[in-house]
C-alpha cells in the first residue's frame, strides 16, 4: 500500500472531534494530501518527539479521540515513549505507524535492522495491549478492517501498516508551507472551532 | 527560624506550582528530587506522569499547552542538555509555554564527582533561546507562578534552575 493511500482509509474514518498528531517527514506530506479537515497539529521538528506530545496533549483533552500518525524512522528515534504512554494509559490516544523500513526523507537509506524488527512485538513488549500489523502486503480491505478495529476498540493501542517504499522529497518548508508557530496558532484555532467549544488556549 | 528541610522545601514549591496552576507534571528522577516528586505524587490538583527521557517531559507538557493546560517538566539540569534540541524547537519554531524546574547540579554546593553540568546549562539555555532564572531558597519562590506567566507571555518554555539549597534547604557540607 502507498503511504498516501493509507492516509486517505484514515481520513475517510475520521469522524468530527477527533484530532491529529502528525510526526515528521514523510507522514506529514501524505497527511497533508489528504486536505484533511481534522485539527491537525504538524510535529515537524523535533524528531522523536510527537508521541510524547500527543500523548501530552490526550491526557490535557481526555474527551477527544486522539490520533497519532507517524513514520518507523521517527518512532525508532524514541522507543522508549512506548513505555511512558503504556504506563500513563490514556484511553482516548492511537497510534499508526507507516512502517517502510526506510528513513525517507533522508533519502531512502534502510532503518537499521530494517528487516528484522517487529514494531508491533515491541509496542506489545512496552505494556500496549493488542497492537494490530496486517502482514506485509495485506489488501486494502484488510487494512481498513485494521483501521476500523483500531478507531473502535480500547485505546492506547497501536497500529502498525507496511507501506511501499516511495522517495519523499526532503521538506523545504513546513507543513502548508506555515511555520512552526504558524502551525500552531492554526491547529489551536481548529480546535476552537470543535463543538463543544471546551477549549481554553486564552494566555492572558 | 524552623530550618528548612527537603520535605518543607518540596512542599513550599509544589504549593507555588498549585499557584501557577500547573495541572500536570512530567518527572525523572535524580538524587535531588524525591521529596519533591512524592509531594507532586501528593498533590490531588497535579496529574504526574513518569517518563524515561527529558525531551519526552518536554513534549508532553508541550502537548498539554497545545489544550491550554499548564505542564511542568521536572528532572535533572543534565536533563536540559540532553533535551536541547526538542526545547530550542519549542523556544523557537512552534513557541509552546511550559515550566521547567531542574535540579541544577555541579556547582560549588554539590559534592558529587561526576556532576559538572552547571556552568554549561545557563549558557545553553540561553544559546537556544530559553528564559532561565535560579531557585536559591525559598525567598525566591514567588519566581514560581512568574516564571509560567513568563512563559505563557513569552510561548516558550522556562527552566528555574535549583540550587541544593532551593531543593533541599540545607547549607552544602563536604
Amino acid at each position: 500500500m502507498k503511504r498516501d493511500d493509507l492516509a486517505l482509509l484514515v481520513e475517510k474514518r475520521l469522524t468530527t472531534g477527533q484530532v491529529v498528531i502528525c510526526g515528521e517527514g514523510a507522514t506529514t506530506f501524505a497527511w497533508q494530501r489528504t486536505r484533511s479537515q481534522a485539527p491537525t497539529f504538524f510535529c515537524n521538528d523535533p524528531m522523536g518527539l510527537s508521541p510524547g506530545l500527543a500523548l501530552g496533549f490526550a491526557l490535557a483533552v481526555p474527551e477527544r479521540d486522539v490520533v497519532l500518525l507517524t513514520g518507523d524512522g521517527e518512532l525508532l528515534f524514541n522507543l522508549s515513549v512506548l513505555v511512558t504512554i503504556a504506563a500513563a494509559n490514556p484511553g482516548n490516544l492511537r497510534m499508526i505507524v507507516f512502517h517502510n523500513r526506510r528513513y525517507e526523507t533522508g533519502g531512502g537509506q534502510p532503518l537499521p535492522g530494517a528487516q528484522k524488527m517487529r514494531l508491533a512485538a515491541i509496542a506489545e513488549a512496552s505494556g500496549l495491549a493488542g497492537p494490530l500489523a496486517p502482514e506485509a502486503g495485506a489488501s486494502a480491505a484488510e487494512i481498513a478492517a485494521s483501521l476500523d478495529d483500531l478507531l473502535a476498540g480500547p485505546a492506547p493501542r497501536m497500529l502498525v501498516v507496511e507501506v511501499d517504499a516511495e522517495p519523499a522529497r526532503y521538506p523545504a518548508a513546513g507543513a502548508g508551507g506555515m511555520s512552526g508557530v504558524e502551525q500552531r496558532i492554526t491547529f489551536q484555532r481548529q480546535l476552537e472551532q470543535l463543538p463543544p467549544s471546551v477549549w481554553n488556549t486564552d494566555v492572558s | 527560624v524552623t530550618a528548612e528541610t527537603p520535605a518543607t522545601r518540596a512542599k513550599a514549591i509544589v504549593g507555588q506550582l498549585v499557584a501557577a496552576d500547573v495541572s500536570l507534571a512530567a518527572m525523572l528522577p535524580e538524587s535531588w528530587l524525591p521529596d519533591l516528586i512524592a509531594a507532586v505524587d501528593a498533590e490531588p490538583a497535579i496529574s504526574q506522569i513518569r517518563v524515561t527521557r527529558e525531551d519526552d517531559g518536554a513534549a508532553i507538557c508541550a502537548g498539554a499547552a497545545l489544550a491550554g493546560v499548564r505542564g511542568v517538566l521536572i528532572c535533572q539540569n543534565a536533563g536540559l542538555l540532553a533535551s536541547a534540541n526538542g526545547l530550542a524547537a519549542y523556544a523557537n519554531y512552534h513557541q509552546i509555554p511550559f515550566l521547567v524546574i531542574a535540579s541544577a547540579r555541579g556547582g560549588v554546593d554539590d559534592s558529587f564527582f561526576y556532576q559538572t553540568y552547571k556552568n554549561v546549562t545557563a549558557p545553553v539555555l540561553t544559546a537556544i533561546g530559553m528564559p532561565h532564572h535560579c531557585i536559591d531558597g525559598p525567598a525566591d519562590d514567588h519566581l514560581i507562578p512568574e516564571a509560567m506567566q513568563q512563559a505563557w507571555l513569552n510561548r516558550k518554555p522556562v527552566a528555574l534552575l535549583c540550587t541544593r539549597r532551593g531543593l533541599l534547604g540545607e547549607e552544602f557540607r563536604a
